[in-house]
């Protein structure tokens, strides 16, 4: 598979809900339709639902992949 | 009708027994039932008779954060919602009502 390129990125180590969301969001909105964010998580219920709204919203959501312990990343592509 | 319940009190208050009897009274009804359980709340979702609402249509959601926070595991029927998954709940919803 074709390494996905990321336009933008945003750790949110320390971050729990609702703020994973809300923070997310806020990038995503400063973005174009068709790039790339990456969510860096390191909070198991966020992992589960910020994909979760992100779909919602109507993004795109590429890939969820556990990167270390207690460490994941969303990349999400904005559609609109 | 499509009703959702939300219950933030604990299990041993008196509005446990108000939203079981409420969701089993709508299920009767055969209004679709959505119960959405959060901060003391969640742990409600440890009881048979929220298991049995399940088994009879309700569909039961969680904050995942309340959840994690209090080391709580829902089993499968209930599913992982949050703030964001509860601010849409409402919008769909055509009654509200908050138990807390």
């Amino acid at each position: 598979m074709a390494e996905i390129k990321i336009d933008r990125e945003l750790d949110l180590k320390g971050e729990v809900c609702p703020f994973t969301f809300v923070k997310s969001k806020l990038i995503i909105e400063q973005m174009e339709p068709g790039q790339v964010l990456k969510v860096i998580l390191d909070y198991k219920p966020s992992v589960e639902n910020v994909p979760k709204s992100m779909r919602e919203e109507g993004q795109e959501v590429l890939e969820v992949k556990q990167t270390g312990e207690n460490l994941w990343e969303v990349l999400i592509r904005k559609v609109k | 009708m499509n009703l959702l319940i939300v219950l933030a009190s604990n299990p041993y208050s008196h509005d446990f027994n108000t939203a079981v009897k409420l969701a089993t009274a709508a299920l009767e009804r055969n209004h679709r039932l959505k119960i959405f359980f959060m901060g003391n709340g969640i742990y409600s979702i440890l009881r048979e008779e929220i298991k049995k609402l399940a088994e009879n249509g309700a569909q039961i959601y969680y904050c995942a954060h309340n959840a994690q926070q209090r080391k709580i595991k829902p089993e499968e029927w209930a599913e992982s919602s949050s703030m964001y998954g509860l601010s849409k709940l409402i919008a769909e919803a055509d009654k509200v009502i908050m138990l807390d």
